[in-house]
């Protein structure tokens, strides 16, 4: 009814004002002003909509903070273990559509704590102090909603975790994915503080939908409490494009080691190649035939490390990598092959204990076969604490 | 002949059906008296007059069958989610009975709905672009059957309604993926839960002739399986709608919804900006 009182008081006013002037209203009909006023409210609502599915990022912001169900009270040793693991967020071997090997999309709960379980068993082995993890998701469709970074802070003996998502949607409308929230973490044992996320350039050589969706890569730092400030930075570059994306993520990646106000350890999964590579281009496993998401041509890349390998000491030195690569090969997307390129990393500029790097491939090389439960093996070092 | 030129032939056949009635419409509508402004279909109890049809384009369409019973589908879209509902009139105070704005009283009316979830969720599971479930998700046939009832307060120009629903959709065991798009999650929720309860308000005002608001806000409960990574969901789906009348039978609605959900990920709220034409018939 307030509706209908507001219309007979209003109208009699605006005769009246109207019988004042001696003329008729020269405002604008009732239906342009509430085209207008429908043009205003859709204005607005096209605000509110510029981000309808939250997949955006401010440029820099603080990381997600996690902490294990049960901290355990660790000493900080004379040496620290490190390791980088890209988990294929727990999805094992099972052939996903994107691999190019299979039509596989989603995975039962029971199948994705199955794979965490048998990352854990590795993790556990090498102990590690500090753990740098790609493609990790903490509520994502795709691995039935398990938080991997929690279940894996739950189920080790590390402590503390900062999270940066690199792929955040609460729904990618392609090809079944729906809901996802996947990216790079550091779990330490020791207390972790001032985690940042600090976003990458996005690919400019995809169309703007497939951008809205796109992943949105970053580096993650954090400041680790080892009794003197201990930067670590964390990243997992573009694997895919040719627009120059992937040589400014690692370029970027360097520049936050060089900003690092001490000492720093990075880890990252640069998807690219070490310098002096024997083999970079047609690898067996590339199966994929559409262009915008092959990643099999590295020969372009030979020297976009090089810089990282001078002014920073890693888990394998170039002169050992070059004298017996497939020792170091840490990634292959054929389950039934073996390791078939180095694409994980972990740089320093601490003291690496010589022959402490080890790419965790199989039985022969880190005790534990590592084939099924990512298309990433392990690596890890030893660096001497000052 | 392959599923999408079987899909490309419906889509054309109810798209000239739908233009080819609207044509028809035109040139044999009844004249209107310009004093008694004409019934349109409406969330609320009463129904279209008999023979009345109300063409809408991203929404339904209704057609008064009788004077006390309306069914509802959409012409073109039924092809890919097919649904129907059926509105009957039991009951109306005398006051109702007047021209549109100037009815007064009580009415009750039931709904029953059919529904076939299948073919949607058969459609949106594919590879690429727009593709809402795996392409390796194998439907099985399910029939929605939904019921409820609609209380509404004519007061002239301002109606009020009361409405809640039941749906249902029993089908053979499956491994389906949760539909969790947003606005249609609470849509096809039926299919994942064993009985989906939905209770509705809504208010339409007429500011003059022209002018119009409809606003609704719809809570659905969504007892979904929990082995989908939900438990006690629910949804609330609330529309604002401006409708501008012009030439007596012709509309334009635009407005937004707003649906908050409970979703696997958490509870999250999106917006929709709606427009809708439509025409009224006979």
């Amino acid at each position: 009814m307030q509706f209908v009182q507001q219309q007979r008081v209003s109208s009699p006013f605006r005769a009246a004002r109207s019988g004042h002037r001696g003329a008729p209203p020269r405002s604008a009909p009732n239906y342009v002003r509430g085209v207008r006023a429908l043009g205003v409210a859709l204005c607005v609502l096209s605000g509110w909509s510029c981000d309808p599915f939250g997949v955006r990022f401010s440029d820099v912001q603080s990381a997600e903070y996690y902490q294990s169900t049960t901290v355990r009270t660790v000493a900080v040793p004379d040496r620290l273990r490190v390791m980088t693991y890209n988990i294929k967020f727990g999805g094992g071997r099972i052939d996903f559509f994107f691999d190019c090997h299979g039509d596989e999309v989603l995975m039962s709960k029971d199948q994705v704590i199955k794979h965490l379980t048998g990352l854990s068993e590795v993790i556990v082995d090498y102990d590690p102090h500090l753990l740098f993890l790609q493609e990790v998701d903490t509520n994502s469709k795709r691995s039935a909603f398990v938080n991997q970074v929690q279940w894996l802070l739950d189920h080790t003996e590390l402590n503390y975790a900062y999270y940066a998502s690199q792929w955040r949607a609460d729904f990618v409308p392609s090809d079944g994915i729906g809901a996802v929230d996947s990216g790079n973490a550091i779990l330490s044992k020791f207390p972790l503080d001032h985690g940042q996320r600090w976003a990458l350039p996005l690919r400019s050589d995809v169309g703007g939908l497939t951008r809205y969706f796109y992943l949105r890569r970053n580096i993650l730092t954090a400041d680790v409490d080892v009794g003197f400030p201990l930067r670590v930075v964390a990243t997992h570059a573009e694997a895919y494009g040719q627009d120059g994306t992937k040589r400014s993520h690692i370029d970027l990646f360097k520049e936050q080691l060089d900003a690092a106000p001490g000492k720093v350890i990075g880890g990252a999964d640069l998807n690219t190649l070490p310098p002096g590579s024997n083999k970079v281009s047609d690898f067996d496993d590339s199966v994929c035939t559409d262009e915008d998401f092959e990643a099999d041509d590295y020969s372009a890349e030979q020297t976009w490390l090089r810089d990282l390998y001078d002014d920073y000491a890693a888990d394998v030195t170039l002169a050992e990598y070059q004298a017996q690569q497939s020792k170091y090969f840490s990634h292959t997307t054929d389950q039934a092959g073996f390791w078939n390129r180095k694409l994980d990393y972990l740089f320093t500029n601490l003291e690496v204990v010589e022959g402490s790097g080890l790419t965790h491939q199989d039985q022969a090389h880190g005790g534990i076969d590592t084939m099924p439960l990512s298309d990433h093996a392990p690596v890890s070092m030893e660096v001497r604490l000052p | 002949m392959s599923a999408k030129k079987v899909r490309g032939f419906f889509a054309s056949a109810g798209l000239a059906i739908h233009l080819t009635a609207t044509v028809v419409a035109g040139a044999t509508r009844p004249d209107a008296s310009p004093k008694a402004p004409p019934t349109w279909s409406s969330r609320h109890a009463l129904t279209l007059p008999k023979n009345r049809v109300d063409w809408a384009t991203t929404t339904a369409s209704h057609w008064g069958i009788t004077n006390r019973t309306e069914l509802s589908l959409h012409p073109v879209l039924v092809f890919f989610s097919p649904r129907a509902e059926l509105k009957v009139n039991w009951w109306r105070e005398r006051g109702t009975k007047g021209g549109a704005n100037e009815r007064h009283g009580w009415a009750l009316s039931s709904l029953f709905s059919l529904a076939y979830p299948t073919r949607f969720l058969s459609v949106v599971s594919h590879s690429g672009s727009l593709a809402l479930l795996p392409a390796n998700t194998h439907v099985p046939p399910a029939l929605e059957w939904g019921t409820g009832v609609v209380l509404s307060r004519y007061l002239g120009p301002v109606v009020t309604s009361l409405r809640a629903d039941l749906a249902f959709a029993p089908h053979t065991e499956s491994d389906v993926p949760l539909l969790d798009f947003p606005f249609l999650y609470q849509r096809f929720a039926t299919f994942y839960a064993p009985l989906v309860p939905r209770l509705g308000a809504y208010l339409s005002a007429e500011f003059n002739r022209t002018w119009g608001l409809d606003v609704e806000s719809v809570f659905s409960y969504l007892p979904i399986d929990p082995n989908f990574g939900v438990r006690r969901a629910y949804a609330v789906e609330s529309a604002l709608n401006v409708r501008a009348t012009f030439l007596m039978r012709h509309r334009i609605a635009a407005g937004v919804r707003v649906s908050t959900a409970q979703y696997p990920v958490g509870v999250r709220t999106h917006y929709l900006p709606t427009l809708d034409y439509h025409f009224l018939m006979f």
